[in-house]
């Protein structure tokens, strides 16, 4: 989409009833300068809108009801994945991250297998590129915020054994984070297997899904929706039902999912 | 932010004290429902703690940030249940205050928009109504008024451009 065109969309996606080009529009952002500026300003406005309602009273106890919510969020050590309208939001980007993943998975883990140095030297090369082929494809997706980072990571067996994995994190700065984890070329023991998320030395754990079976390969693609910041979420591991850790890996850093400048 | 972050009783009850009402106006007035706008308002503070991390003054105000989160669910919901009508508009200009409000809690926010809203026609400001507060598309309002699309994308952001300019000399660039 040219200037003219994100122009033209820039008020109706400032109100928030964009006709479906926000991904578009937020694309185009990322890099012209002179659109952004537009873009600020109509954002300024209609924020200011919001403040213009007749004030009405809620009910008294409102205020002990959402500290209630909020603090019970805080204290909890793991919240289950929100419902409505977030998730939907969210899940529009899960899902092409979700089909971006799948190809990429395919990819690294042949990497994995290969095992020749060449190609594990050039690692980090591979995952800024399937980063970036990431950004494109979460930008594709319908309402995401420009403040919106993913972060990526591969996943290798501990010592000797089969399987390999990638991991992707997606942080962003109004709707829920996201964490999708693929495997591939595990054996079918000791199932279900836990995938973790995990923060620090003696940090946080967050339990992402169970992989009950696994496919023909070996493999099993898992996504989560989640009601924390996984900003601080730096490793991901794998365990079977007995505990033993099947994978592992750490996560790259956060990126963030506007494009760079031409 | 960092209060809120924690968790913090107060720091919650802080943020409660200078947007709480206003959430909880913008959800009954889009909404139609004290339920469903007391449900938003709690949502709306649970999603800020949750992105409490990701909040950065420099890219706006803490209120405008708020209040996106706020219109976004708000209009979210309004979307997802189609078939329902619409609340009618009530623009504070059309409606006195809640009898007992105290006046000292009226927010420089709500200063601002009002000078903002001022600087526009009625036909401005029935048309920012129609799209900022009842979720209508450009496309919607340009079939129902039988005017091409393009003047009233034209109109909205002439529109928006007053309500900027308003208060262009307070805001920060």
């Amino acid at each position: 989409m040219n200037c003219a065109g994100v122009r033209e969309r820039l008020p109706e996606h400032a109100l928030g009833v964009g006709d479906g080009h926000a991904s578009e529009i937020e694309l185009h952002l990322g890099w012209c300068a002179a659109c952004r500026r537009e873009a600020r300003e109509l954002d300024r406005a209609a924020g200011m809108l919001a403040f213009a309602l007749a004030p009405a009273e809620p009910s008294a106890d409102l205020e002990d009801r959402v500290v209630a919510t909020v603090t019970d969020a805080a204290s909890a050590t793991h919240r289950p994945a929100t419902i409505g309208a977030r998730v939907r939001r969210a899940g529009v980007i899960l899902l092409a991250a979700a089909v971006a993943l799948a190809g990429l998975g395919t990819g690294a883990v042949l990497a994995h297998r290969s095992g020749r140095a060449a190609q594990i030297a050039s690692q980090a090369r591979q995952q800024n590129e399937e980063l970036a082929r990431f950004r494109t494809l979460i930008q594709n997706a319908a309402y995401v915020d420009p403040g919106t980072e993913a972060a990526l990571g591969t996943l290798d067996p501990p010592s000797k054994g089969p399987g390999s994995g990638s991991a992707l994190t997606i942080v962003s700065p109004t709707v829920d984070d996201q964490v999708i984890v693929i495997v591939t070329g595990m054996r079918a023991k000791r199932l279900p297997f836990t995938v973790t998320l995990e923060a620090g030395r003696a940090g946080r754990t967050l339990i992402v899904a169970k992989i009950r079976r696994l496919d023909s390969g070996g493999g099993a693609t898992v996504a989560r929706v989640v009601g924390e910041d996984l900003s601080g979420f730096g490793r991901v591991v794998v365990r079977d039902a007995a505990g033993k850790i099947l994978l592992i890996g750490t996560m790259g850093a956060q990126a963030p999912v506007s494009s760079p400048a031409p | 932010m960092e209060g809120l972050l924690a968790g913090d009783d107060a720091a919650i009850r802080a943020l409660y004290a200078r947007f709480g009402r206003p959430v909880y106006t913008m959800g009954l007035r889009l909404l139609g429902s004290r339920e469903a706008a007391e449900e938003l308002t709690q949502d709306v503070f649970l999603t800020a703690w949750r992105k409490a991390a990701r909040f950065d003054p420099q890219r706006g105000r803490l209120s405008t940030w708020l209040m996106t989160i706020a219109h976004n669910l708000a209009v979210d919901r309004l979307r997802r249940d189609t078939g329902v009508s619409r609340p009618r508009l009530v623009l504070v200009d059309e409606v006195p205050d809640v009898p007992g409000a105290d006046e000292e809690v009226v927010l420089m926010e709500r200063d601002e928009a009002l000078r903002a809203l001022a600087s526009l026609s009625d036909a401005e400001r029935r048309l920012i109504a129609r799209t900022y507060f009842r979720g209508m598309t450009a496309r919607e309002i340009a079939e129902a008024d039988g005017i091409p699309l393009g003047t009233v994308k034209t109109r909205l952001r002439s529109a928006l451009i007053k309500v900027r300019r308003a208060n262009e000399e307070k805001e920060p660039s």
